[in-house]
């Protein structure tokens, strides 16, 4: 088991965790959650049928199990609004993770697009990380998020288009309002 | 910063593509063990849990009762419009039960978690870390029959005879204590160089006259120091007097000798035991002796009847393939019995073990397409964690 491990964590680590701290942007987070997909991994690993490739499963698996964090923190925010009745002041409670140290050393508009990743949807935030920042091709895109290749190529356009909106946005605003949000963290 | 203005994606894309790699800085050997733990731990755990999910239904409606019945009786049934808001507020009511739920479950789920770690055992050890060292202990079965060999992992840097000296403790953390312990009392001081310990023992030591415990004693020296390569044990006392070792007479020194070839089977289903075998005993009646119980010693087979293989040696592996018709399963029937064959395998000498033809890749922690390390110890316990 130590073997398997040992392979799979050499080949796609750093990818993995890439991609899950991209997605969730919280380090204690994203740790826990590469937990998780190992567990998922090592547990399933002898059914895997080789179907698609090794790569595109681990990473469709990292996919669901972050997907499944995100489902969780909605019930959890809607339990919590509708228990309290805070529905409305929830949503102005400041995002208030804390800027990893790798992306605060960046410059202004590395970190811009690093806060507006937030404003795309997830499959939107999913296709722009693996297709850019990791540099999968379409094809293994679209097995990872099990869509089809037009479907990833149009939610790219969507991502992309919505990302320049934001970034557009906030130069008219002289990106004074995100800055200080950014100075706060 | 440029103008985005009239721009098309092409800047985004650039902008994506420079953003910098975050590092995860954990230990892969942390995640490693964390994530075979938790594998362990989630199969348990899901069992139980898919059968608390089967009863959800009727405790959901228990607890929906349970809050719409009490509720308004504790906060006194003539004060209508308490009651009334309780009877009607049915959303309420239903969020209090799901929390209810959630508590009953998370409490399910944490109370079978930790009587799950609390009896969760492992057979054998198979890695020891740079920061951890390995002592060996032996206690006797309760017939005095059998010697149990215990494998502690100290997470502590500090030299042999600290650890070993250290031993008593140990043995007491695990309640292993109250076990007849032949070398109770005993201080131990080891020279590498002459690959000899040095064992002090009690003025008042005494095997007695049986010859069952004089043998276990020198078993028990021997699957205590053997594993470092120590070759003698020398004795002292605190007043310089020779040691009466029971039917060994006086000695002042005994050889430690290697460890035993021997099929090892269960123990009250919580230990394995190697059953001693002559020297020239081969491997693979060894290997079918694996599938013998002795209840009369509490003794339980590690190896099932409907497995069956053929067994042939390769230079230092072991290959076993496998000949039975039963379809194997990962469960940890078959599990223990890898452990098992991998411990048999040691005895004899074998480093590593291999399953051919067994038509499933995988039983507990077990890759099985590839050949298996024979372990570093069995039955271990951790100190200090």
């Amino acid at each position: 088991m130590k073997t398997v491990f040992d392979r799979l964590y050499d080949t796609y680590h750093q990818d993995l965790f890439q991609f899950i701290m991209y997605m969730v942007k919280d380090r204690t987070i994203a740790e826990d959650l590469i937990q998780e997909v190992y567990i998922k991994v090592l547990k399933s690993y002898y059914t895997f049928k080789g179907e698609s490739s090794e790569k595109t499963w681990l990473f469709s698996i990292a996919r669901h199990v972050t997907y499944d964090y995100f489902r969780s923190q909605q019930r959890r925010k809607k339990r919590i609004s509708q228990f309290f009745d805070w529905s409305e002041k929830g949503e102005i409670i400041p995002d208030n993770k804390s800027l990893p140290e790798e992306i605060a050393i960046q410059n202004d508009e590395i970190r811009r697009v690093y806060h507006y990743l937030d404003k795309c949807t997830k499959d939107q935030r999913s296709v722009l990380i693996l297709r850019y920042i990791l540099s999968f091709s379409i094809q293994e895109t679209a097995e990872i998020l099990n869509f089809s290749i037009s479907k990833v190529k149009t939610t790219q356009h969507r991502g992309l288009k919505n990302l320049r909106k934001y970034l557009l946005e906030d130069e008219e605003k002289g990106g004074t309002e995100n800055e200080v949000k950014e100075g706060k963290r | 910063m440029k103008s985005r203005k009239g721009n098309d994606e092409k800047e985004i894309i650039q902008l994506l593509q420079q953003m910098p790699r975050l590092e995860d800085r954990q230990e892969k050997y942390q995640i490693y063990k964390q994530s075979a733990l938790e594998d362990n731990m989630t199969d348990l755990a899901s069992h139980d849990r898919s059968k608390f999910s089967r009863f959800a239904p009727v405790l959901a409606t228990a607890a929906a009762i349970f809050i719409i019945v009490l509720i308004p009786f504790v906060y006194n049934l003539s004060d209508s419009h308490f009651t009334s808001e309780v009877a009607n507020d049915s959303s309420g009511a239903m969020e209090a039960q799901d929390e209810q739920l959630t508590m009953i479950e998370d409490e399910n789920y944490d109370a079978l978690f930790t009587a799950e770690a609390d009896k969760s055992h492992a057979y054998v050890l198979h890695t020891v870390n740079d920061d951890e060292n390995v002592i060996f202990g032996a206690i006797p079965d309760e017939q005095g029959q059998y010697l149990i060999p215990i494998t502690f992992v100290v997470s502590a840097k500090g030299n042999l005879d600290e650890l070993y000296n250290k031993l008593p403790e140990y043995m007491e953390e695990h309640e292993l204590a109250d076990n007849d312990f032949l070398l109770q009392g005993a201080t131990y001081s080891i020279d590498d160089e002459k690959k000899i310990v040095k064992v002090q023992l009690p003025q008042d030591f005494s095997l007695g006259e049986g010859s069952v415990r004089a043998y276990q004693f020198e078993k028990t020296l021997s699957v205590m120091f053997a594993p470092h390569g120590i070759t003698k044990a020398v004795f002292e006392t605190a007043d310089g007097n020779t040691i009466d070792l029971g039917p060994f007479g006086k000695m002042e020194e005994m050889p430690i000798l290697p460890e035993e070839r021997a099929s090892y089977k269960l123990y009250k289903e919580r230990y394995l035991v190697p059953v001693p075998q002559q020297p020239d005993f081969p491997i693979d009646e060894a290997i079918l002796e694996m599938k013998e119980e002795d209840t009369a010693f509490h003794l339980t087979n590690t190896i099932p009847e409907e497995i069956n293989f053929r067994i042939t040696e390769d230079e230092k592996e072991l290959v076993l393939e496998y000949t039975g018709k039963a379809i194997l399963e990962n469960n940890e029937k078959y599990s223990v019995m890898i452990d098992a064959i991998l411990m048999t395998a040691k005895s004899y000498g074998f480093e590593s073990v291999r399953f051919d033809n067994i038509k499933i890749v995988r039983i507990g922690n077990y890759i099985l397409e590839q050949p298996i390390k024979v372990p570093e110890g069995v039955n271990p316990y951790t100190i200090g964690k």
